[in-house]
């Protein structure tokens, strides 16, 4: 779980826990790359809004490793959905995210639906190309707004 | 061509609006902390863990917006108007230590009160200068745990510089430069997340300092402190009393 905020960090452990998963938390991209590299989880929860280097960075660099290219990944974040819209292919494809949920708008019960339906689906394989690449950061370069 | 004072009117609305987007940003963690909580504890059977911390996290929202408010207020007086009074920093910082214990201890972070050094009285606007620093604390205790500072520790102190005497808050974090502050206000109320080096969400507490330190005349910048980094208002001695 990729969570810069520690209260909500603790709620969402709190609930996994009690769900019978285990979970392990981290609050820097770098960081991340280490645990997912020491665990190889079932399952990865990313906030895009990071200190220092986003969500996204990580996502590219743990994406560019062949025996990663199989973890779900969940986008659970405070940017709403519709300020990726233009890139919603990008990251479905490229970055191989399964589902972006907004955080105000997932209740904890849906989360949970989710983290279960990830691992239980395993992983999705979806084939890009250089160009997607290129056209995905391309439409990262302007900040979201407010 | 636009009068100056009619130039500064729109400067000033502009700014205000920027200042209610970055609130209203970052009322969204409080509010989403609230609902997930609450909702745990209603998942889990378990509500007295959560109920304290809902309580935390309410009050936070509210402190914010009570300076944003206050801020507000001060901005609309003329700048002679707004009382100035002789202001004991030592008791301001302790206050502002008492204020943001609780939430301090939720995100886990150690709050260390430094009162060495003998400054005397500062000229400023108590109130103003009081909600500032709470203000800046609440935004530095919810970064602090995000930015794996090797310390969660952030102290409150002051010390004299160059420019008067400045009450702040340190802790160990190297990212905090008078660049990227100066950067985070030119981005607050336009972008997500204005000072991406310090924290993840709106930091909406240190524009809502800086907006009031403003209004009382006095200036928030980057300082720093026995090797830490921090924020800080820079106030003026009260020389009339110290000749006393």
């Amino acid at each position: 779980m990729l969570e810069p905020d520690a209260v909500l960090a603790k709620v969402y452990r709190q609930l996994f826990e009690y769900s019978g998963h285990e979970v392990r938390r981290s609050v820097s991209a770098q960081d991340a790359v280490f645990l997912v590299d020491e665990l190889m989880p079932d399952v990865i929860l990313v906030e895009l809004q990071m200190v220092a280097h986003s969500g996204i960075e990580f996502l590219y660099e743990l994406r560019s490793y062949s025996e990663w290219q199989h973890i779900p990944v969940l986008i659970h974040s405070c940017i709403p959905p519709t300020e990726f819209q233009d890139s919603m292919e990008l990251l479905t494809g490229l970055l191989k995210v399964r589902a972006y949920l907004y955080k105000p708008h997932t209740t904890l019960t849906a989360l949970l639906r989710e983290v279960r339906d990830a691992i239980a689906a395993g992983s999705t394989r979806v084939e890009t190309t250089a160009s997607d690449r290129v056209a995905f950061l391309n439409s990262l370069t302007t900040q979201p707004s407010v | 061509m636009v009068s100056p004072s009619s130039y500064d009117e729109k400067q000033a609305l502009l700014q205000s609006e920027r200042l209610f987007l970055s609130l209203a940003e970052q009322m969204k963690l409080p509010l989403l902390q609230i609902v997930r909580q609450a909702e745990l504890g209603a998942l889990t059977g378990n509500t007295a863990e959560p109920l304290d911390q809902v309580r935390t996290n309410a009050d936070v929202a509210l402190k914010l917006v009570d300076g944003y408010l206050l801020s507000m207020r001060l901005a609309a007086e003329e700048r002679s108007t707004i009382e100035q009074e002789s202001v004991s920093i030592s008791s301001v910082l302790y206050d502002t230590a008492q204020q943001l214990h609780p939430i301090a201890k939720v995100y886990g972070v150690e709050l260390e009160l430094s009162l060495d050094g003998k400054y005397g009285p500062v000229t400023s606007h108590r109130e103003g200068l009081q909600s500032a620093l709470v203000s800046l604390g609440y935004a530095l205790i919810e970064a602090l745990p995000a930015t794996n500072a090797p310390q969660m520790r952030l102290q409150l102190a002051a010390h004299r510089c160059r420019y008067g005497i400045v009450a702040g808050l340190y802790a160990d974090v190297d990212r905090l430069t008078t660049e990227a502050l100066r950067q985070g206000r030119r981005l607050h109320g336009t972008a997500r997340q204005p000072l991406p080096a310090l924290s993840h969400c709106g930091g909406a507490g240190v524009f809502v300092a800086d907006a009031i330190l403003r209004a009382i005349g006095a200036r928030l910048k980057v300082s720093h402190h026995h090797h830490r980094s921090g924020l800080g208002a820079v106030l003026q001695p009260n020389s009339q009393l110290q000749l006393i």
